[in-house]
Order: structure tokens, then sequence, then C-alpha cells
């Protein structure tokens, strides 16, 4: 490109080219000054950038089947000091890993739930979700009786008191499916199924493309839009990796199972608060349980079966409608 | 690298229009092409510093719920064996009365205690449908025998055959603790737990607030307008957004 012309001693007394006229000068300078800016711009969510949030050793942690036990402890060792800085609170953080011989199975009496919502919100409390803007891993859907048109039951219910008599009330949340789109469809291996068949998210490998989001059918998936809020003493401290500790923005959660407490042997948050018992949980490889009671002796249905997704969260009805059959048995009985 | 690519475009240039035959004029317009390209990125980064896009993130603030609404257990508690109950601030046994005093209340005269207690339950409004009259502290199932308060599932499944049936295979009812036995204590719950044997019915229950979340579809009810019920627009008109931007839909 560039010529070189010797004169007298062969000193490079000069040095041009061609084409080098004011223009050409100009034009480069506002191209230059125009990428600058553009790599200004590309960088400018940097000004917002929480230094907390990151650390050289949390840039370059690997994805979570691949750390081994000093890895892992390193980890939760930095989510202790990150969670501790952030929300003044000590987190009891472990990995807990799932228990050999259990698969779990969770089932729901669509005959007994009332849509009280309490679900919800212990759901909200037990998972630290963001509570602004506002994230909840469970809906609960009113539809008149006698239908299951899911797409168009309402989730803005505001009644004095439920159940309405005219309406039943239907609460979705993670089917933690045996054949999980959620799972195939993520480029990064961030979510997988665990071997007790919950579906379980790394935040920290999460690139927050959302593809999981579009393939579940029962829109179970949340995204962090921002930083999630949750008020410093309505932190719970009770956490694990895989589950409820808190998350950052950009990265899906959902539903869990709970799997910091039902891994230890203990409910999820949503069964134990239920007050009308419509919520069971329990490992379905042990034909005493009482969710296999359930899937061998009650009217079970999975929600959209004909998309093959395979799901551990089963629906059931009892033999009668409670509501308006209490009455007619207790007649039958006494007279 | 501005630069170099403006240099392939006129190169690219050059040789369409040497094909067509007019350079010169080709030339002029790669030029112009090539000086607008500058101050575009420029225009475009200045923009993006200075946030005509900001990203606002759609965000309501979820109603707090009072911890007292979110206490987990039994909704009430069961009498005990021998039941006790509280006269006057004391905790007294049944018998501590009714050995005492006979109390044959079959409907003839007005009740003058337990007046808090109101049958809603059954077609037999006596008392001695399932408490014994001998025994104050037992219940009584059908054929006589005598069951303590505890097994309080005896006498209830006298009527409720497929409920007792289903509670006690685990498919009906409240479990709590562990949901294996082998890994802690399995505690389900009793009929008297959740259920006022007075009045077992449930009553209706305030429910607690609904999703401010976006995308929960919008409201299908005849009262109310929709623009309130969709939580997107809802956010946009507090927000002093205008609901026609349907750029963020």
């Amino acid at each position: 490109m560039s010529h070189r012309i010797y004169e007298g001693h062969g000193d490079p007394v000069c040095e041009t080219r061609p084409g080098l006229t004011r223009r050409s000068f100009l034009r480069r300078g506002v191209g230059t000054a125009g990428g600058l800016a553009a790599v200004a711009a590309a960088l400018s969510p940097l000004r917002d950038f929480d230094a907390s949030e990151m650390s050289v050793a949390g840039f370059l942690q690997k994805h979570y089947k691949e750390m081994d036990a000093q890895e892992m402890e390193a980890a939760l060792d930095r989510i202790r000091e990150q969670v501790e800085a952030r929300y003044e609170v000590r987190p009891e953080i472990r990995d807990i890993k799932p228990m050999d011989g259990v698969e779990f199975v969770y089932a729901l009496n669509l005959s007994r739930c009332i849509g009280c919502r309490k679900c919800v919100h212990a759901c909200v409390a037990e998972n630290n979700q963001s509570r602004d803007p506002e994230i909840q891993y469970i809906r609960v859907i009113e539809m008149p009786r006698g239908t299951t048109d899911v797409e168009h039951g309402d989730h803005h219910y505001e009644r004095a008191t439920v159940p309405d008599e005219d309406h039943y009330y239907m609460p979705v949340q993670c089917h933690q499916c045996a054949n999980p789109p959620c799972v195939k469809v993520c480029p990064v291996e961030a979510t997988w199924s665990e071997p007790d068949g919950i579906v379980v998210i790394d935040y920290d490998w999460c690139i927050g493309c959302r593809y999981c989001e579009a393939a579940c059918p029962y829109w179970a998936r949340r995204f962090n839009f921002t930083t999630p809020k949750i008020p410093k003493d309505k932190l719970n401290p009770n956490m694990s990796y895989l589950s409820n500790r808190p998350r950052s923005q950009g990265v899906m959660e959902k539903c869990h199972f709970c799997l910091h407490r039902t891994r230890q042997g203990k409910m999820p948050a949503c069964l134990e608060i239920c007050p009308t018992g419509s919520r069971k949980f329990g490992n379905v490889l042990d034909p005493n349980s009482e969710v296999s009671q359930i899937l061998r002796t009650k009217r079970v249905f999975v929600l959209k079966e004909q998309v093959g997704t395979l799901p551990r969260f089963f629906y059931y009805y009892d033999e009668r409608d409670p509501i308006s059959g209490y009455s007619d048995e207790a007649k039958g009985g006494q007279g | 690298m501005e630069h170099e690519s403006g240099r392939v475009e006129q190169e690219r240039g050059k040789d369409a229009a040497g094909g067509r035959g007019s350079g010169i004029e080709a030339e002029e317009r790669v030029k112009i092409f090539g000086w607008l390209v500058g101050p575009g990125f420029v225009l475009l980064a200045l923009g993006m510093v200075f946030g005509l896009s900001s990203g606002d993130v759609p965000s309501a603030e979820s109603p707090s719920v009072s911890a007292t609404a979110l206490v987990a257990g039994p909704l009430r508690e069961s009498l005990k064996d021998p039941p006790m109950t509280e006269i006057g601030g004391i905790e007294q046994r049944c018998i501590s009365c009714h050995q005492l005093f006979e109390s044959l209340w079959d409907g003839s005269k007005p009740l003058r205690q337990h007046m808090d207690v109101q049958i809603k339950h059954g077609v037999d409004g006596s008392c001695y449908g399932c408490h014994s009259r001998e025994n104050r502290e037992k219940l009584e199932l059908k054929g006589g025998e005598l069951v303590s308060f505890t097994e309080v599932a005896r006498l209830c499944g006298e009527c409720h055959g497929p409920v007792l049936r289903d509670w006690q295979r685990g498919t009906h009812g409240k479990t709590l603790g562990y949901w294996d036995a082998n890994l802690g204590e399995v505690r389900r719950l009793g009929c008297t737990e959740c259920h006022d044997p007075h009045s077992p019915a449930y009553e209706g229950i305030i429910p607690l607030p609904g999703p401010h979340t976006l995308r929960m579809g919008e409201r299908l009810n005849e009262h109310g307008g929709e623009s309130n019920r969709n939580p997107l627009r809802y956010w946009q008109e507090n927000k002093g957004h205008k609901a026609e931007s349907g750029g963020s839909h």
C-alpha cells in the first residue's frame, strides 16, 4: 500500500501514501471516531456494572457437573460472601445431591383446591423470588366448572372469598417433565434433568437466551429481566446451589420442587402451606408412598398430554364433588 | 476497520461500475456512501450511549403478604386423650363438670353450656350422635364401642367411608413432616385438625393477592375494563407511558 521514496543517501525523508488527501484523512478520522464510539456504546452497560456481582473466580467457574468437591466449596464460599454483602444475611448454602432410588412426583387434587393462592406466596418466600419485578413460579387459573380450557382461564380473579361455587382452580407450576423440551433447546446445557427427576438450572452457566421459556408448554420458566429485588428481612437463608440462592439479572429460574427441602426428606413449601391438603408429594418408586397410591387409585391426568413431555406433575379428582357432595354423603349415611 | 470495509465496498463498486461502463459516476456514489458510514456509526453510538433505547424493564412491586398468612401447619387443634377444654380461663377435663352435673340434653330445653357450638353437620342435631352419653371423654361408634378423641377417624368413617379409605391411603388430607418415614416423622393430619367436627365443611377464605407479572393474559370477565386487567398495559399507564407504544408488546 505504501511506497517509500528514497532520496540522496537512502534515508527515508518522506513517506507518502497515494490518496492521503485532506478528504481521505477526514474520512478516516470520522470512521475511527465512529468505531470508537461504537465500542464505547457496546460497553455502555458497564456503567451499571455492579462489581459485587462479578469476580474472576466467578467468571472462571466451571459448569456444575464439571466441578469437583473442592471447586464447589470455593463456589459456595463465593456465593456466601456475595449474599452476605448484598443482603446482610449469612446464608446456609449447600450443594445437595439427589438421593438414590428416589424419583419425585407431585399430585394435585383439583376437587379440593380452593384457589386461595397461599402456595404462590409461600413459594415466593421460600425460594427468594424477586418481589419487584414480581416473579412467581405458581400460577393459579380459575376456570368455569365443567371446562378445562386452560388458555382461557383467569389468573386475575379477585373474590371476597374463594372458592367460587361456579368455578374451580388449577395451580400450574414446573411439571419436571421426563421428556423436557426446555432442556433440549438449551444451547449451553445450563439446564438438565437430575436423577431424581427434578429439572434444574445452573444460574451461573445460564446465558439468558430464553429459548427454554419459549419451549415450555406450561409457561413454567421465568426470566430475570432486571436485578431481582428481595427485601433483606425477607431473604430465606436456607439455600442450595441449584435451587433458591439469589439469582442475578439475565438468568432463567423456575420451580425445582424445593429441592433444598425435598432432598432432605421434607415437603415442598407449597404443600406445607396448602390449607386443604390438595397437594401431594413423594417418591413414585416407593409403592406405598402417597403419590404412588394416587397414581394407582385416582383418576389422574397430566396437562397437555398430547405434547409428549411426560410430566411428573399429576392432577386428580375425587370421586365426588366435595362442595356439593358432602351433605349428600352425610344424608345418605345417616338416612 | 471501517476504512478497510469502505475500501472493499469501493472496490466492489468499481467492479460493478466497470461492468456497466459508467465508472466515474459509480465512484462518486460510492464516495458519498463512504462519507455516510462514519457519521452513521457516530449517531448510532450516541443513541446507544444516551439511552434512546434504555431498556426500561416493566416492574411492579408485589403486594406484601403478611407472614401470618403463610404459617404452615394444622388449621386447628384437635382434642387429645383425655380431652381438655378451657372454662373460665382454666383447663378442665370434661368429666370435671359432667361427673357432677348430669346433662340430659335431648333438645327439649335450650342449651345453657357449649353455646359456641354450632352444629352444621349431618341430619341428627343431637350431641349423642357422636359423643358418648355415659363417658364424656369418649366418642361412641354406631355399634356402641367407645373410642378416644384421638381415634376420631373411626367415628367419621362410619358415614364418610370413601374419605376414610382415601385418608388411610394418604390420598385425602394433608401430610406434614417428611415424605418418607425412613427420613423423619410423617405426620398425617387427623380429621379434626382441618375440619371442625361440628361444622366440617370449609368456609370460604379470602384469597391472597393475584399476580402483577406480565403475560398472564387478559381477564375474561364481565366486570372491569380490560385496560387495568392487562398487566403490561397497567404498568405502561402507571409509568406514564402511552398505551399505543406497542413496540414493547
